[in-house]
C-alpha cells in the first residue's frame, strides 16, 4: 500500500515537472517577457537592465528552477493584456468556475446514476430505447450548440432563466464570490450547469448501465434472488454497490474534463470564470495567463487522478489485496 | 435451362463487388437502417461540400458581391423571404446556403487533414517506440501519459495560442486554416501512438519479423513493409471515430474565436456569428449551420460506432 502510494506520488511529480518545463518554455521563449513590460520607446540599455533584473541572462536551468520556485509561491508574472498579476486574475475568477463545475457534476451524477440503473434493469423497455437514443445525441452534439439551444428555449423564447452572467453574487469574507446563496445567482447557474454536465451525464449513465447489466448476470445476484431478497435490496444494496468502482474512477477523471470544458460553456454564457479568462488569453496571446492556466489545470488533473487511485484502493478490497501481493 | 445455370465469367471488378457484397461488413451494414441513413447523410454533406463552388448560388468569399441591403433576410418560405436566398442571409448579406456549403467544405477539410496528420504522427511515433523499445519507448510513453492527463480540447487551445504568440497577428492572417489543422492533430495523435505501439510490441516478436531480421532486412524496411500493414487495423477504426471529434473540435475552436476569422465561413464561425443574432429573433443564421454540424457529427459517430462493432471479432 505504502509502496504503491509512493510510486504514484513519484509519477505525479514527474508529470508536474514535465508540465512545468512546458509552461516555462511557453513563458520564456514563446512570450517575450521584456518587450511586454517596457514601454515602446525604452532604450536598449533599459531593456538590458530589465533583462538582468528579471534574471533572463542566467543559465536556462537556473531560470527554469526560478520559474518553478515562483510558481510554487503563486507568482505567475503579470498579464500582458490586463497589466495585473496573473494570480489575482485567476483568484477572482476561480470561484465562478469551481461552483459551475461542482453543480454540473452533481447534476451529472444525480441524474446519470438513476438513469443508468433504470436502463440497466429494464433493458428493452421503450423508455430505455428513448433514453439511449437521446444519450447518443447528447454525446454527439457539441457543447456550445447545446448551450445555444438551451438559451434559445429557456431564455429567448420562454424567458424563464437568464442567458448570460452569474446573476447576483454574495461575498464570503471578501475571498469568495458565491452565486449559490441568492435566487438570482442560482437561476443564472441552471443553464450553464446543465450544458456543462450533459456530456458527463450521458457518460455516467452509459457506464452504470453496462456495469449493472454485467453485475446482474453474476451468481451472487442469482443467489440473492434464491434467498428471496426484494428487488430493491438486490438492485441497490448488491448490484449498484458493485458498479461504483469504475463509476468513481470515471467521475473523478471527468471532473477534470469538466473544468476544461467549462472554457466552452463559459464562453457561451459569458460566465466570468477562469475558462473565459483563458480563452481571452489565447485570443490575445497573453502567455503568462496561458502558462499559469496550464500549470493550474495540471495540478487539478494530477491531484484528481491521484485521489481516484487511492479511493479505488480504499473502496475495493480486491485491488488492495492485488497490490499487496 | 442449362445455360442459365452456368454463370457467365465475371470480370475482375464484378468479382470485387461480389466479395464486398458477400462480406460480413456489408451484411451488417444492410442490417441496420440507422447506419445506412447516417452514412447516406454524411456522404450527402461531404459531396455537397466538395461541390460547393459548382452548386452554391453565390460565392461567400467574394466580398464585392455582398450587399448590406440584403442582410438578415429570413428563409424563402417565411414572410419577407427573398426567392434569391433559399435559407436566408446573415448579417453581412451573405447567402446562408452558399456560406453553409463553403463552410462545410472548410470544416470537413480541417477535420480530414488534421486526422490524417494525427495518424501520420501517431503511427510513426508508435512504430518507433514499439519496435526499438528501451529508453526511447519509456520516454515517449511517459510523454504521452502527460499529454493524456489533459483533455484534447485544452491541448488544441494551448497549441493554438502558442502558435499565435509565435507568429504574431499579421502573419496569422491566411494561415488560420493550417494552425487549426496542426493544433487538432497535435491534440489527437496520442491515441494512435499508444494503439500502434501496443500492436507493434506484439508483432515485433512474431516469426515473420525474426525471419526478416535474420536475412538481413533493414530495420526501417521491416517496420514499413512488414509491421505497418499489420498494425493499421485499429487505426482505421479510431480514425473514423476521431473524425467526428475533429469536426466538433474545429467547430468549437472556431466558435471560441481562435479558429477561422468570421469573414471565412466554417460551421463553427457561422454558429458563432449566428449566436449574436439569436436574441433579436433571427434564428435561422444559427439554426442551419448548427443542424448541419450536429447532423454531420452524429452520423459520422454512428458510422464509426458501427464500424468498431462490425470489425470487432469478439462481438461476432
Amino acid at each position: 500500500m505504502l509502496a504503491f502510494l509512493i510510486r504514484r506520488l513519484f509519477e505525479a511529480a514527474l508529470v508536474m515537472i514535465v508540465v512545468a518545463i512546458v509552461a516555462f518554455t511557453l513563458f520564456r521563449f514563446v512570450g517575450d517577457p521584456v518587450s511586454q513590460m517596457v514601454s515602446q520607446d525604452a532604450t536598449i540599455a533599459q531593456r538590458e537592465a530589465l533583462k538582468a533584473e528579471l534574471g533572463l541572462n542566467d543559465p536556462l536551468i537556473v531560470q527554469c528552477a526560478h520559474f518553478i520556485w515562483k510558481s510554487l509561491h503563486f507568482d505567475f508574472g503579470i498579464s500582458y493584456k490586463f497589466r495585473e498579476p496573473v494570480v489575482n486574475l485567476l483568484g477572482q475568477r476561480m470561484p465562478a468556475t469551481l461552483e459551475l463545475a461542482a453543480i454540473a457534476s452533481l447534476f451529472a451524477i444525480g441524474i446519470g446514476i438513476p438513469l443508468g440503473v433504470y436502463t440497466g434493469i429494464n433493458r428493452d423497455s421503450l423508455l430505455t430505447r428513448v433514453i439511449m437514443a437521446g444519450s447518443l445525441i447528447g454525446v454527439s452534439l457539441p457543447t456550445f450548440l447545446i448551450g445555444i439551444l438551451l438559451i434559445y428555449l429557456f431564455a429567448v423564447t420562454l424567458h424563464w432563466l437568464p442567458s448570460y452572467g452569474r446573476g447576483e453574487t454574495t461575498s464570503f469574507f471578501g475571498l469568495w464570490q458565491t452565486g449559490l446563496l441568492t435566487s438570482g445567482g442560482l437561476r443564472a447557474l441552471v443553464l450553464p450547469a446543465v450544458t456543462l454536465g450533459l456530456f458527463q451525464l450521458t457518460l455516467v449513465m452509459r457506464l452504470v448501465r453496462s456495469e449493472m447489466m454485467e453485475v446482474l448476470r453474476t451468481d451472487y445476484i442469482r443467489f440473492g434472488r434464491a434467498r428471496g431478497l426484494t428487488n430493491r435490496a438486490i438492485y441497490f444494496a448488491h448490484a449498484l454497490k458493485n458498479t461504483l468502482v469504475p463509476v468513481i474512477t470515471v467521475i473523478g477523471v471527468e471532473i477534470g474534463t469538466l473544468i476544461a470544458f467549462s472554457i466552452i460553456t463559459e464562453t457561451v454564457f459569458q460566465w466570468p470564470g477562469m475558462g473565459l479568462l483563458f480563452i481571452q488569453s489565447v485570443q490575445f496571446a497573453d502567455i503568462p495567463i496561458m502558462a499559469a492556466y496550464l500549470l493550474l489545470s495540471a495540478v487539478i488533473f494530477v491531484t484528481l487522478n491521484l485521489v481516484v487511485d487511492i479511493l479505488y484502493m480504499l473502496i475495493d478490497p480486491r485491488i488492495r489485496v492485488a497490490v499487496r501481493a | 435451362m442449362v445455360d442459365s445455370l452456368i454463370k457467365a465469367p465475371r470480370s475482375r471488378l464484378m468479382l470485387r463487388l461480389d466479395a464486398i457484397r458477400d462480406s460480413h461488413l456489408f451484411y451488417s451494414f444492410t442490417r441496420s437502417w440507422i447506419v445506412m441513413v447516417a452514412a447516406f447523410f454524411a456522404l450527402l454533406i461531404v459531396a455537397a461540400a466538395a461541390l460547393a463552388p459548382l452548386i452554391a448560388p453565390s460565392n461567400p468569399l467574394d466580398l464585392a458581391s455582398l450587399d448590406l441591403m440584403n442582410a438578415r433576410i429570413p428563409p424563402r418560405w417565411l414572410e419577407n423571404g427573398d426567392p434569391q436566398f433559399l435559407l436566408g442571409t446573415d448579417d453581412q448579406g451573405r447567402d446562408l446556403l452558399s456560406a453553409l456549403l463553403y463552410g462545410a467544405q472548410v470544416s470537413i477539410g480541417v477535420a480530414l487533414l488534421s486526422t490524417v496528420l494525427a495518424i501520420l504522427i501517431g503511427v510513426t511515433v508508435g512504430l518507433i517506440a514499439g519496435y526499438y523499445g528501451g529508453i526511447i519507448d519509456t520516454v515517449i510513453m511517459r510523454l504521452t501519459d502527460v499529454q493524456l492527463t489533459f483533455p484534447a480540447i485544452l491541448t488544441a487551445l494551448l497549441v493554438n495560442g502558442a502558435t499565435r504568440a509565435i507568429l504574431g497577428d499579421r502573419q496569422i492572417q491566411g494561415s488560420e486554416f493550417w494552425i487549426l489543422v496542426v493544433s487538432i492533430a497535435l491534440a489527437f495523435w496520442v491515441k494512435y501512438a499508444r494503439v500502434v505501439r501496443a500492436s507493434t510490441l506484439q508483432e515485433r516478436n512474431k516469426d515473420y519479423v525474426h525471419a526478416a531480421r535474420l536475412i538481413g532486412v533493414k530495420s526501417w524496411k521491416i517496420i514499413v513493409h512488414h509491421i505497418l500493414p499489420n498494425v493499421l487495423g485499429p487505426v482505421t477504426i479510431i480514425g473514423t471515430i476521431s473524425l467526428a471529434l475533429a469536426i466538433i473540435t474545429e467547430a468549437t475552436l472556431s466558435f471560441l474565436g481562435v479558429g477561422l476569422p468570421p469573414s471565412h465561413p466554417s460551421l463553427g464561425t457561422l454558429v458563432q456569428v449566428g449566436n449574436e443574432f439569436l436574441m433579436s429573433g433571427e434564428w435561422w443564421i444559427v439554426f442551419f449551420p448548427g443542424i448541419v454540424l450536429a447532423g454531420l457529427a452524429l452520423s459520422v459517430n454512428i458510422v464509426g460506432d458501427w464500424l468498431r462493432d462490425a470489425l470487432n471479432p469478439k462481438l461476432r
